[in-house]
């Protein structure tokens, strides 16, 4: 799958942003990310979004896309909103780049964006019945995950400690980073516990703002402004079964769609240079390492010992701080530093000769997943 | 009668399950049809109320007034095969483990009667092979 590319990236500032709208913000990216591709608003025939935690639950039937559409006073061929919690930004690239292939459209802006910080004060909703037992939010359910993690492997909090101080260390070399301030092991266990195993420390930040990109066919090429990156490869996997996959908090739907979308642009683990890990909870990231084959499953806590996923490590995962540091960007700010490192142009961070990025998206609890593999 | 999922009917103690009359399958939640074969023909089958501790947390923060913590939420896998969500109660939340037998009680909560889970040293021999972690 050669022929559909990221050919422009842009995103707002990531924050509380008070006073500013999901909308205005939303635009705002838009506007980057088009002028970035070096193109003209009119060329845009598609249009993906994906409304965010906040938006999507606060802004009732009105679909996103029809509110960010008539905002861009766009008619396009193709456009939709993508919902599949945290995999919703990678989806809807996915769902983009699969409309260009079929010839329904041939340039896609895909949007996400959110004020969930200044908008709401908790994620803390209960699912369905459940929420008689208390079970609320997703830190109470990705706990699950970490504490079966902890009996089956033995895995210690020390390895979750060490996602959430790589993930710092890494926003501290990104400039537009919300939480570029250091953490150690000992500020790791000084953080509050929410659900056992899982500190505040080991979840994602809570934001406002808007990152979109523009999806194309490479065929439209010649007048690009930067390098495209090509989509190498795609994939989504989803245990929908819940409860009843016998499997469902041993392992991710990573673990099937993973290794395939890699198989399919011809690659395995280990030819990755920039792992894009959608990082919720730390005890996502361990169990993605897993999944896609960087490391035996059970053995994700050795793998990131000793600042192996940091600056500098021998797998750079997340290098702007992902979810847990640089904001929480629905999964697009991962793509479009995927985009960065494959241009060169990701400053102090870039990683050398960057070639193949993996970006990955994992939402709806522990139910859905998605890939996307990108190159130069 | 209502199609949608729901908590396993609690008000007639003991705890059931849906049962697949065309494969036998027994799952939870209850549901419209059976998630294996897709029959319709589903009813209902009382369980012996035994499993263990598949997975869990204390959540030491509090979200709703009416939840103050500490307390446990877990994963219980039932010795005939369906998993549910439920509270672990009678025990010190520190002394949890996966792996743990548990024993349904019910207890009156909100104007329904949830089933909650207590341990059970004496039924230890619950241990179903859907569980196999080390304590």
């Amino acid at each position: 799958m050669n022929q559909v590319a990221i050919a422009g990236i842009g995103h707002t500032a990531f924050g509380r942003l008070e006073g500013t709208s999901a909308l205005e913000l939303e635009a705002q990216a838009a506007r980057l990310a088009v002028q970035d591709a070096g193109f003209e608003p009119r060329k845009i025939d598609g249009l993906i979004t994906d409304p965010g935690p906040a938006q999507g639950v606060l802004q009732g039937i009105e679909p996103h896309y029809l509110r960010l559409g008539r905002a861009l006073g766009l008619d396009p061929a193709f456009a939709g909103t993508e919902i599949l919690g945290g995999a919703s930004s990678v989806g809807g690239i996915q769902r983009a780049a699969m409309a260009i292939e079929a010839g329904l459209c041939s340039t896609c802006l895909c949007v996400y964006g959110d004020t969930a910080l200044s908008s709401t004060g908790s994620f803390a909703y209960g699912r369905g019945d459940e929420a008689a037992f208390g079970f609320f939010g997703a830190a109470g359910l990705h706990a699950l995950a970490a504490q079966r993690h902890m009996a089956l492997y033995g895995t210690r909090p020390e390895a979750l400690a060490e996602v959430a101080i790589a993930a710092r260390a890494h926003a501290a070399r990104a400039p537009h980073a919300q939480l570029r301030t250091p953490l150690d092991m000992a500020g790791y266990f000084a953080s509050r516990m929410l659900a056992e195993p899982l500190r505040r420390a080991d979840c994602c930040l809570v934001s406002d703002g808007a990152a979109a990109v523009v999806v194309c066919a490479t065929d439209a090429a010649g007048d690009f402004r930067h390098r495209p990156a090509r989509i190498l490869g795609m994939g989504q996997a989803h245990s929908l079964g819940t409860y009843s996959n016998p499997t469902h908090f041993d392992t991710l739907p990573a673990a099937r769609c993973g290794p395939a979308a890699l198989a399919r642009a011809g690659l395995t683990a280990a030819d990755v240079d920039v792992a894009m890990l959608y990082d919720c909870f730390t005890i996502v990231v361990l169990m993605q390492l897993e999944a896609y084959g960087f490391c035996a499953r059970g053995e994700s806590g050795d793998f990131v010992a000793n600042g192996r996923i940091g600056p500098g490590g021998a797998l750079a995962v997340n290098p702007s701080g992902g979810l847990l540091a640089e904001g929480y960007g629905g999964g697009m700010l991962h793509v479009i530093e995927a985009v960065r490192q494959l241009r060169g142009a990701a400053g102090t961070r870039q990683i050398v000769d960057a070639e193949v990025a993996l970006v990955t998206g994992h939402g709806l609890g522990m139910n859905s997943h998605a890939t996307l593999i990108l190159g130069r | 009668m209502s199609r949608e999922p729901r908590i396993p009917s609690a008000a007639s103690s003991p705890l059931e399950a849906a049962a697949c009359n065309a494969c036998g399958h027994l799952f939870l939640p209850i549901g419209p049809v059976c998630p294996r074969c897709w029959s319709g023909n589903v009813g209902t089958r009382p369980l012996s109320g035994l499993g263990e501790v598949a997975t869990f947390t204390v959540y030491r923060q509090r979200y709703r007034a009416d939840f103050p913590p500490p307390y446990v939420v877990a994963l219980i896998a039932l010795r005939e095969g369906p998993r549910m969500i439920s509270n672990i109660i009678d025990c010190p939340p520190e002394s949890v483990r996966v792996g743990m037998a548990v024993r349904v009680r019910h207890e009156a909560r909100g104007g329904r009667l949830l089933p909650l889970f207590a341990p059970a040293a004496d039924a230890a021999e619950a241990t179903t092979a859907h569980n196999g972690g080390p304590t």
